[in-house]
Formats: structure tokens, sequence, C-alpha cells
């Protein structure tokens, strides 16, 4: 009974907004007919694919359902957004089928992707917790379905269930886990490519060539390379060690030969490895 | 055409090849070669960007042959 009127309680999909910043975008959002689709067609299958959701993990049956009672089963074909950045943000979801993608543009209109939500996964969650607008667009990549709640329902479901709220909290902790692991990645490779750069800049002013590869034709210190990519001494002899270490960099003090110049140009042009 | 490579073409170096023959870099994008521009280019030799790339040198060279072959028939 439950499941059967989730099912015909498909909320309408969210109204695509216009990107900020971008051109705008032509998409027309799809009313689906959801019985098609994946959502369990029975209450007992619902809740028992809910409790598996890291959100309502350790939750009783009794205390999941009239919370799943609170839900619009939302579904989207693929390509198609269930909110956009700077939107209200009026709701909060779980995905229960497909795959989305969290994008932000850039102010010159580029689309960054931030990450991707698959089943189980909440995201939306910021109107929960007193945001009002969306700092993310959610884009479907394969045909999805989540469950949504409003805001303030599940405002109210924090509140009054602890345990959903921990666990949200570790869901956050999470993502935030993942996003330290990625800056930290961005940062690093950003500087490898910088003194990658710099290496080839210096072998193409004063390179010679040897049996061995190609040497830089005049004392370099590492001290020199740290101030040509604006980064510290620390940083270029950490990246330089690890180079000799791959065979990439030979030589000695103030002495540069690049064994492998191909793969230091793959490291600065940022090359498929071959 | 002989399937040996031209061994004074496999040792000239990238850049001394774009040098002379500007056209050889249709020959080097054919085969994804990122030499065009690249820093290295002036110091390793065909025979050895063959190598890196995973492209055979008979086919490299014979390729070129064909290209300056058709060239010098459009500029007869």
């Amino acid at each position: 009974m439950l499941g059967h009127n989730l099912i015909t309680r498909a909320a309408t999909p969210v109204r695509r907004a216009q990107p900020v910043g971008g051109a705008p975008r032509v998409r027309h959002v799809i009313h689906l007919n959801v019985q098609s689709m994946a959502v369990p067609h029975d209450a007992t299958a619902l809740v028992r694919q809910l409790a598996t959701v890291p959100l309502f993990k350790g939750l009783a049956p009794d205390i999941l359902r009239p919370i799943i009672a609170l839900a619009h089963p939302t579904s989207m074909p693929a390509g198609m957004f269930f909110f956009s950045e700077g939107d209200p943000a009026e709701r909060f979801f779980v995905l229960t089928s497909g795959r989305a993608k969290l994008t932000q543009l850039t102010p010159e209109g580029h689309q960054v992707v931030l990450g991707h939500v698959g089943p189980g996964d909440v995201f939306g969650g910021v109107g929960a917790f007193g945001d009002p607008r969306y700092p993310v667009s959610a884009e479907t990549v394969e045909p999805s379905i989540a469950l949504a709640w409003t805001s303030g329902t599940m405002q109210h479901v924090l509140e009054t269930h602890p345990t959903v709220a921990i666990n949200a909290v570790r869901f956050i902790a999470e993502r935030l886990h993942d996003l330290q692991r990625r800056y930290r990645q961005l940062m690093t490779e950003r500087v490898e490519r910088r003194v990658a750069r710099a290496l080839l800049r210096l072998v193409r002013d004063a390179g010679r060539r040897l049996a061995t590869g190609v040497e830089i034709d005049f004392p370099v210190s590492r001290q020199d390379i740290a101030e040509m990519t604006g980064t510290t001494l620390y940083t270029v002899s950490r990246l330089m060690s690890s180079w000799e270490e791959r065979g990439i960099l030979g030589g000695g003090r103030q002495r540069i030969v690049l064994l492998k110049p191909h793969a230091l140009v793959a490291i600065a042009e940022d090359l498929p490895p071959s | 055409m002989s399937l040996v490579p031209d061994m004074n073409y496999a040792d000239e170096t990238v850049a001394a090849l774009l040098a002379r023959e500007p056209g050889a870099a249709r020959v080097l994008l054919d085969h994804g070669m990122q030499c065009v521009g690249c820093a290295i280019a002036p110091f390793e030799t065909l025979a050895e960007v063959c190598l890196i790339y995973e492209v055979s040198l008979v086919q490299f060279i014979g390729e070129l042959r064909d290209r300056g072959a058709s060239d010098e028939r459009e500029t007869t």
C-alpha cells in the first residue's frame, strides 16, 4: 500500500535553472512514468532497501517506514538535473538507483565535476542544515531514481532521530575526507607539473645531448628551481628525489641530467604514460 | 621501397627533421607524437621517439619518404 502511494505520488522533477555565468543550456525535464523504473513495488521491499542506505543504518523498520512515507520518489533519465547550482535548497535526496554527478560551473562557464553519487548516497543535504541554496548541480549520468524529502521534513527527521543525524554527520565526514584527498592530489600534481616544465624550459635553452640523456649545461640548484616555480626548496627536493628514484633524472650536485626526457614531458604536459 | 630504415633518417633529431621538412609534423601528429614544439625535440632522434611512442621506425620513415615524394610531385 505504502509502496503504491510512493509510486503514484511521483514528484515533479526539479526545473532546470540557468547556470550561473554560463550560456543557458536547453534541457527539457521529462516527466516519467515512475512505475516502469526500479523502485520496489511494495513497501516492505523499499524499507528493506533503504535500511541498507548509510543514512538510515541502525533504524528499526517501524521507525524507517513513516520516514519513507514522507518521501517523494523522483526519477530522471540520463542527463537531467535533480537540482542546479544556485537553486533554492528545498529538497534532500537519497539516490536509490542510477548515478549522478555533482558539478559546479566556473566563472568561465566550464563544468567541474566535484564528485559522483551512487545508490544509497545522500545529496542535496544543505537545505536540511539551513543553507538556502544548492552549492552544486546534481546531474544524472544514467537513468536514476532518488527519494526526496523537503528540507523542512528532513530537518525534523534529523531532530527527532539522532541515529539519522549521526549517520548524516558520518556521511559528510567521509565526503570531506574524500575532498581533502583530492585537494591534496590537485595541489601536488600542479606543483609537479610546474617543476617538470621549469626543467624543460632549462633544457630548451641550455640542453646538451649526452650518451645517457640530456644535460642542463650549467649549474642549477634545487633552490633555483624552487624560485622558478614559486614553490619551496623542500617540495622541489622531494619531487626531484622521487624522479631520481624512478630513473627519470640523474646528475649530482647542481648538475641535472634528464635520463628519460619523455617521462618528464609526460608529467609536464599531463600526457598518458607511454 | 626498402624495408630497411634509412639510418641517416633514423639518427636525425626530431627538431632537425622539422626544420628541414616542416610537413613532417603531419606524420608525427598522425601517430599521436607530441614532438612538435617540445623542448626535447632537439635532443631525441627519430629512432628514439619511435621507441618511446611504440611506432615502427620502418613504417614511420616509409611515411616520411612517401610524404617527401608527394611534396616533390606537387612542386614540380
